[in-house]
């Protein structure tokens, strides 16, 4: 072993640790063929590296509180399983929690015993009132957005991100309402990820959407891995659930709170896979019957786990061999 | 092997393996671990005013305040400790001289509450900065500022542009130092709301976060369940006379939280703690703040009884403080502030605070309908002497200001309020001893009025001016059309000194001081005699109703026309170009016998 003199800061010390491992692995000989495989399969793996949620309320009002709500319920799954902050995008149109017309300030329920405050402490919400446009919703899945986009407000996914897309709001056959003043309709959303594929900026994408007739809004879709769930078929409106008489309006909406009854019992290491969540869905309890389109996703729902989507798992190999990250270029 | 790790958990973990093995792998090697001591140059203070309001509710401004200095020898490298990264990375990257930024929701209610403890009052998001360079890359760099913040803030702050950004040139112009260059730009939002996510972030600049430190008080439930609510943030570099080198320089980065709750209505009547008020626990002082205080002012004479036994006792601009050293109950478990109020309880809302600020503005709007209006200012002053204000006001360019309509009267008062009576004297016209106008351009910039004034002494003047309502194009209305469009304060801004504070014409045994001014003299050590400080007062939005069209009309004429098309156009065309004949019904039938014969 060489005698290193003592460096007093830390790029030295990472220095040091690179430099003992090209020495020892020059010293060893060349690395196994075998694990040298084995550590490249680990690259070439097929599988997603990391994941993204964009979590869409579409609604403005005091009286859709409970989109706000819905939307609360899967940000607070999605942080539950795992999923970081920097990786979720939250869209609220609107105000709900500290709203003047709550007598409940800084909270959001989904039940009239409020025994779940769905805002808690450490919320970030990235694109809020005025700002959530259809524009702005475009823009965000296709990369578009203005120079000065802060880098929360980017979807900075590649060709190795799994996204979980949730949408809810007053919707109906083949279109979405945003804010009371505008619609996007099934065929800009397709359009959309059909831009994503080409551009590689997804692997996966599950998109769920509690609306009035859902099921229409990914009948368009068109681009490959890409699985959806609808709350409700065409003709059908989605119901919401429960009535709260002291803030005055509905809390929540029954599809999504199904969703959250079964995530509620699911932690990060859930092996649950997403049959299971969708063999949760009673139609006589949501009162409309939910959708579920496979035909563009590449894999069996009883082989999805329900953290390839919902939460944030890293797959990591251990070894005890070195392994050469690089050649250095030899002059 | 295949592992799955939570990436939450991960970073952790992977934190705490990679300073263990740090630790073990360094004296191995002959290296040093890195310094777990504060740097020598930054600073961090926390402190906590607490004061009972005269009509039963509470007022709590948190203060916390970073302190940096200029590494000359160290310029090119920026190592942030303490100080938060984000914020100083910010102001390297957009050239920015000095930052403000402020969040706001309700109004201060002067008569009763007294002194705000901050300077920036105005209901909505308010930025502030100076900005170095031309004006092209002043402009340029005000945009990227604006989207900046609002990323770190989770905040709208992107809609700040070129319709509402003012820049003042007198009003703020006391910050404007010698040496230091840069245009102020003034960005304000009235209709930006605040909440939990606007204040994650701030607590997360806070080196204890909500772990320790008066920052563990800081609960949202509480903090917005309130009447009045300012959470700012202020960037700025000061002069440090006391570093031994004339003319050391430090960056100061101040986080402020201003809150007025009520304790009733968390089921709280004569006596109450703080973490009772807070619904938090008790907190230990933050182990990096080189001061950590909790301050409880209460009126002479209150009656109020604070438990347990203060570090110190002093006074602070006539009221009397008990401070609360926290970093002294290190090491012992930390002692819960308790205040018991032996007067009877007041009813709300009909006390008034016996010290009243000098100058209130308020400012309505007037007149009805949907092409015109008016605003209305009052400005009062209840001081013994003049005083010289600096009035700024600006509207949004569709509502169209006409100056020529201004006009200044200033009344004698007996305390500012009552009316006017005879031995008082006439309305007297006041002329602006400076003006500044700044005309809007549609679509372009807002208009802005800034005044230069002398208020008489106990005197109500009166500031009007009429606009008319301009015509905005269907796309500007924003979705919530029918609400109509919040405008942004008026502000005044005048130097408190001791003449002009003194309000009441007799001598209270006290020196009456603004809030504002006595907490920063307080905390930065100075004395108040010699410093000047500018206090500023912000009167209230008003919602300005413009003309709706009727948004259905697009649909409307489409339905219409393809109807008209459909239906009308085909048989109308088909009526006036077709060419109908007669066929005679005789020779036909002649024709068919003639074929039947053969």
């Amino acid at each position: 072993m060489k005698a290193l003199s003592g460096a007093l800061s830390w790029t030295g010390l990472l220095s040091v640790l690179l430099a003992t491992m090209s020495w020892s692995s020059m010293v060893a000989g060349a690395v196994d063929g075998a694990t040298k495989r084995r550590i490249e399969g680990v690259f070439d793996k097929d599988d997603h590296t990391n994941n993204w949620a964009v979590l869409v309320s579409t609604s403005r009002f005091w009286f859709n509180y409970r989109h706000a709500a819905n939307t609360m319920s899967m940000y607070r799954t999605v942080k539950r399983m795992g999923i970081p902050d920097s990786h979720i995008i939250l869209m609220l149109a609107d105000d709900v929690a500290c709203n003047a017309r709550n007598s409940y300030p800084a909270t959001v329920y989904d039940h009239p015993q409020k025994t779940t405050d769905l805002y808690g402490d450490n919320v970030e919400v990235d694109y809020r009132g005025y700002e959530v446009t259809v524009e702005n919703f475009i823009r965000l899945l296709t990369g578009r957005v203005s120079a000065d986009t802060p880098r929360n407000k980017r979807l900075l996914t590649d060709d190795k991100s799994n996204i979980f897309i949730y949408m809810t709001g007053h919707g109906g056959e083949d279109f979405l309402k945003f804010q009371d003043s505008e619609e996007i309709n099934s065929y800009d959303i397709a359009d959309a990820f059909q831009q994503m594929w080409e551009k590689q900026r997804y692997r996966e994408i599950l998109f769920v959407i509690d609306t009035c007739q859902a099921n229409t809004m990914f009948s368009k879709f068109y681009s490959p891995n890409v699985l959806s769930i609808g709350s409700s078929a065409k003709g059908e409106n989605s119901y919401s659930y429960f009535h709260d008489y002291d803030l005055g309006v509905s809390v929540i909406d029954r599809f999504t709170y199904y969703n959250l009854e079964f995530f509620e019992k699911v932690d990060m290491a859930s092996k649950n896979t997403m049959e299971d969540l969708v063999g949760v869905y009673n139609v006589s309890l949501l009162r409309s019957h939910p959708g579920v389109r496979t035909d563009l996703f590449g894999r069996k729902l009883s082989e999805t786990y329900l953290t390839d989507f919902f939460g944030s798992v890293q797959n990591i190999e251990l070894t005890a061999e070195a392994f050469p990250i690089g050649q250095p270029e030899s002059k | 092997m295949r592992t799955q790790f939570p990436c939450a958990r991960l970073t952790s973990a992977a934190a705490v393996a990679a300073v263990a093995v740090a630790m073990l792998v360094a004296p191995v090697l002959g290296l040093d671990p890195p310094s777990s001591v504060a740097a020598p140059n930054e600073s961090f203070s926390e402190d906590l005013f607490l004061r009972p309001l005269a009509d039963g509710k509470v007022l709590l401004h948190f203060e916390f305040e970073f302190q940096r200095r200029h590494d000359e020898a160290n310029s090119t490298q920026h190592h942030y400790h303490l100080f938060p990264r984000q914020i100083g990375e910010i102001a390297l990257r957009y050239d920015v001289d000095e930052l403000h930024l402020s969040f706001t929701q309700g109004n201060w209610r002067e008569r009763q509450w007294g002194y705000p403890p901050v300077n920036s009052q105005g209901v909505g998001a308010e930025a502030r900065a100076r900005i170095r360079g031309s004006d092209d890359h002043i402009a340029a760099q005000w945009t990227g500022l604006t989207n900046a913040l609002s990323g770190v803030f989770c905040a709208s702050l992107n809609f700040i542009d070129d319709t509402n950004t003012v820049v003042p040139q007198m009003v703020f112009a006391e910050s404007q130092k010698s040496g230091r260059a840069g245009v102020l730009r003034q960005g304000y939002l009235p209709r930006e709301s605040v909440c939990t996510e606007n204040l994650t972030p701030w607590i997360k600049q806070l080196p204890c976060q909500s772990r320790s430190g008066i920052g563990a008080l800081l609960n949202p439930h509480r903090l917005y369940n309130m009447h009045f609510h300012s959470m700012s943030m202020s960037l700025e570099s000061v002069d440090l006379s006391d570093s031994g080198k004339p003319g050391a320089s430090a960056l100061r980065y101040t986080q402020q939280l201003s809150v007025v709750l009520d304790p009733r209505a968390f089921g709280l009547e004569d006596n109450w703690s703080l973490s009772e008020l807070m619904d938090t626990h008790v907190p230990h002082a933050c182990p990096v703040a080189d001061r950590s205080t909790v301050r409880v002012l209460a009126s002479p004479g209150s009656g109020l009884d604070v438990k347990p036994k203060a570090s110190s006792k002093t006074s602070l601009a006539g009221l009397d403080m008990h401070v609360f050293d926290m970093l002294k109950q290190k090491g012992k478990a930390p002692a819960d502030i308790e205040l018991r109020f032996n007067t009877p309880k007041l009813s709300a809302g009909s006390s008034v605070d016996p010290i009243q600020p000098a100058v209130a503005v308020h400012r309505f709007v007037t007149g009805h309908g949907g092409s015109s209006g008016g605003v209305e200012t009052t400005l009062t002053n209840r001081g013994d002497k003049p005083v010289d204000i600096l009035y700024l006001d600006s509207l949004p360019w569709y509502l169209r200001l006409y100056s020529h309509t201004l006009e200044i009267t200033a009344q004698k008062t007996d305390d500012g309020l009552e009316p006017a009576s005879a031995e008082l004297g006439m309305p007297v016209k006041l002329t602006p001893s400076a003006s500044l106008f700044t005309p809007a351009i549609d679509r372009g910039r807002p208009a802005t009025m800034e005044l230069a004034l002398t208020l008489p002494a106990h005197s109500r003047t009166t500031l009007r001016y009429s606009f008319d309502k301009g015509f905005l194009k269907y796309t500007e209305h924003p979705p919530d059309a029918n609400r109509g469009f919040n405008v942004g304060p008026a502000i005044v801004s005048y130097a408190s000194t001791a003449a002009s504070d003194q309000t009441s014409g007799k001598d209270h045994g006290y020196q009456p001081r603004p809030l504002a001014c006595a907490i920063k003299e307080t905390l930065h050590g100075e004395s108040s005699s010699s410093a000047q400080c500018t206090v500023r007062v912000y009167s209230e939005l008003f919602l300005a109703n413009m003309p709706t069209p009727d948004f259905s009309m697009p649909y409307n004429v489409i339905t219409f026309t393809c109807t008209i098309l459909a239906l009308f156009f085909g048989r109308i065309f088909n009526l006036l170009t077709r060419d109908f004949a007669v066929l005679d019904p005789v020779k036909k039938t002649s024709e068919k016998n003639e074929v039947s014969v053969d």
